[in-house]
């Protein structure tokens, strides 16, 4: 095997200049493997890992939707956390609210995604300075409204720690059914994990919120949930999924399929292009083998006499196919993860992307996966020229040769 | 009674001939019908005999070498090499048969392009599973022996043809085989190195080697021990 694998190697040198244009063809080829393997898993390798960060091992939902995804909201989500931080394992489970309100800001007014949480130290949010809410909200007497800001209303709006700002369900005047515009201050700038590009958040208490928007404390957009006991979360979301109606309960495995469901259309478009990718570089190296083939005939044959089986003849060829693919791995990984950063940054562009998640993710499996199909296309791709390589007769080719 | 053919690589009987070939016919079929490129061709190579065989272009000198050589099978008759009678042989059998007992020189060397001298000459070396430590030895030695020690690291291309001849030479010789056989060594050679390329082979012979060699040239055929003359497929 080792003279097999010296041959197939040294092949390579045997014409420089067509075999550097064959990597740098097959470089391509698999690059565009690679990214379609970044991008099939990506987005949801992404979440998971922005989820795993996060802490929280199980997440309410309200029935059928995704955090977020709508106005609707769990019925008595503040009284289903309490039962559900009652249970065994649970360190602690967090109401959330999310919905849309203006915020004015000196002379500015911009929309703003508001996260009404329990107070303080909710986990939903990092504070970067500044400090956090302070639990048990505030009322109407005891002054501004604490709000936690994101960055980007720092660096966009110029809002500041200690600034005063002005929150209100609409942009025009407050409505009749209630809901009264509410004096805040910024208490400390955070970063917001689940942030859309461009989009400005805030954090306040779920009962300031409330009071904003003119409704009672009890439903939720979201109960995030955070275990002491990691390995009872199954057992946990079994146990909510029986006794919360309205309510799907999603460990972090379960949010990520519900999620992958949503976006099949990934899956698809890189399947298409990664097939694509691949029957280009098979065509490729056979036509490349089968050619280099045609050309060294005679040299086969001198292997055949000078004691070679039909067998390794045929192996020979296809490690030369694995050679080829083998030696265009760097160029492919080097130029896919150019090119996958490149369509990231283009995709992550896209109106309603949260800023942490990323499309082309290279995971350890999309590596492997890149790798094992270059290298079996190889493989496939010597198929052809390795059995007719195998079949030569060695007698006749010695003879044409020297005729020719 | 015969005697059980011998097994694969076990030691011949110093006196039984290396390689013989009993009315041996070959024939192709080709658009045109069928072609007899042999006609009951017999012939007996012995250890250290150089034989050269002669004789004008399609006469059937290189069917019969390749026949020598278990490379190509007989129609009819049967080639017997070291006592085994190649059309008996699986493939496999016929590979590890000419690996071990069989080397070749052709006309136009055919080495491979992208190894160096002592890679082309450590080749067969390899594919016998030679020791790296023995196989390096040897290939020295053999490249010393055909006087191309100080060119062993150049490729063919930065060879001349007596070079890349001398290193097929070497290469032919790298499994100490019982037979070589040399298709028109000198064919692609000035008169001058076809010459020490023949005395080359003769002093191959001289180890106790059969060496077949075929050539067009008669002055180099003389060089050789014994002349076998050919014509239309049958020897003279």
């Amino acid at each position: 095997m080792a003279s097999l694998v010296f041959l197939a190697l040294r092949g390579l040198l045997r014409s420089p200049a067509r075999t550097a244009l064959v990597l740098a063809g097959l470089s391509v080829t698999g690059a565009l493997l690679l990214d379609m393997s970044m991008l099939a898993g990506g987005l949801q390798a992404s979440l998971g890992a922005v989820l795993s960060r996060l802490g929280f091992a199980v997440r309410v939902v309200p029935r059928g939707t995704l955090p977020f995804s709508g106005d609707v909201e769990i019925p008595d989500g503040v009284a289903l956390a309490r039962a559900i931080a009652a249970r065994p394992g649970v360190a602690a489970a967090i109401p959330v609210v999310g919905t849309n309100l203006y915020v004015r800001a000196g002379t500015r007014l911009v929309p703003s995604f508001a996260l009404g949480v329990p107070g303080g130290g909710s986990g939903a949010y990092a504070v970067l300075w500044g400090r956090d809410l302070p639990p048990g909200g505030s009322s109407p007497e005891s002054g501004p409204v604490p709000v936690v800001v994101n960055r980007l209303m720092e660096t966009l709006d110029g809002v500041r720690v200690g600034e005063t700002l002005l929150l209100a369900r609409s942009a025009g005047p407050a409505p009749a059914a209630g809901g009264a515009p509410e004096v805040a201050r910024v208490v400390g700038v955070g970063d917001f994990f689940f942030d859309l590009a461009a989009q400005r958040s805030l954090a306040i208490d779920l009962r300031d919120l409330r009071r904003i928007q003119g409704r009672p404390v009890g439903g939720a957009s979201l109960i995030l949930v955070r275990m002491s006991d990691p390995a009872r979360a199954e057992e946990l979301v079994r146990w909510i999924d029986a006794h919360a109606e309205g309510a799907d309960a999603l460990s972090i495995r379960g949010f990520l399929a519900r999620a992958g469901s949503r976006l099949t259309y990934f899956t698809q478009f890189s399947l298409i292009l990664g097939t694509t990718s691949l029957l280009v570089s098979f065509l490729l190296i056979t036509a490349i083998v089968t050619l280099s083939l045609g050309e060294r005939l005679g040299e086969i044959a001198v292997l055949r006499a000078v004691g070679m089986t039909r067998r390794r003849i045929a192996a020979l060829v296809l490690l030369e196919g694995v050679a080829l693919s083998l030696a265009s791995l760097p160029g492919a990984f080097s130029l896919g993860l150019l090119i996958g950063r490149d369509l990231d940054a283009l995709l992550r562009s896209a109106p309603a992307v949260p800023e942490n998640l990323h499309f082309f993710t290279l995971t350890p499996m999309a590596a492997l996966r890149t790798v094992l199909l270059v290298l079996g296309t190889g493989t496939l791709a010597g198929v052809y020229p390795g059995w007719v390589a195998a079949r030569l007769g060695v007698a006749a080719t010695l003879h044409g040769e020297v005729l020719t | 009674m015969s005697s059980p053919a011998p097994p694969p690589g076990a030691p011949e009987e110093p006196s039984s001939p290396v390689v013989v070939a009993r009315e041996v016919v070959r024939e192709y079929r080709m658009p045109g019908g069928t072609v007899r490129a042999l006609r009951g061709v017999s012939l007996e190579v012995p250890r250290g005999a150089f034989l050269a065989i002669v004789g004008p272009s399609g006469c059937g000198k290189s069917t019969l070498l390749h026949l020598l050589g278990a490379v190509d099978l007989p129609t009819a008759g049967a080639v017997t090499l070291l006592g085994r009678c190649t059309s008996e042989l699986r493939d496999g059998e016929l590979s590890r048969l000419r690996l071990r007992h069989v080397g070749f020189v052709f006309q136009r060397f055919f080495l491979l392009p992208m190894l160096t001298a002592e890679e082309n000459v450590a080749l067969p070396m390899m594919e016998a599973g030679v020791p790296a430590p023995l196989r390096r030895e040897r290939t020295r030695a053999l490249l010393d022996r055909v006087g191309m020690l100080p060119r062993a690291r150049h490729r063919p291309g930065q060879l001349s043809g007596g070079e890349m001849q001398r290193v097929a030479i070497a290469r032919a010789l790298a499994n100490a085989p019982d037979l070589v056989l040399a298709d028109e060594p000198t064919g692609e050679l000035d008169e001058a190195t076809g010459r020490e390329i023949v005395q080359l082979l003769r002093e191959v012979s001289r180890d106790g080697r059969a060496v077949v060699m075929v050539t067009h040239n008669p002055d180099l055929a003389a060089l050789a021990d014994r002349q076998v003359r050919m014509r239309d497929g049958t020897i003279l």
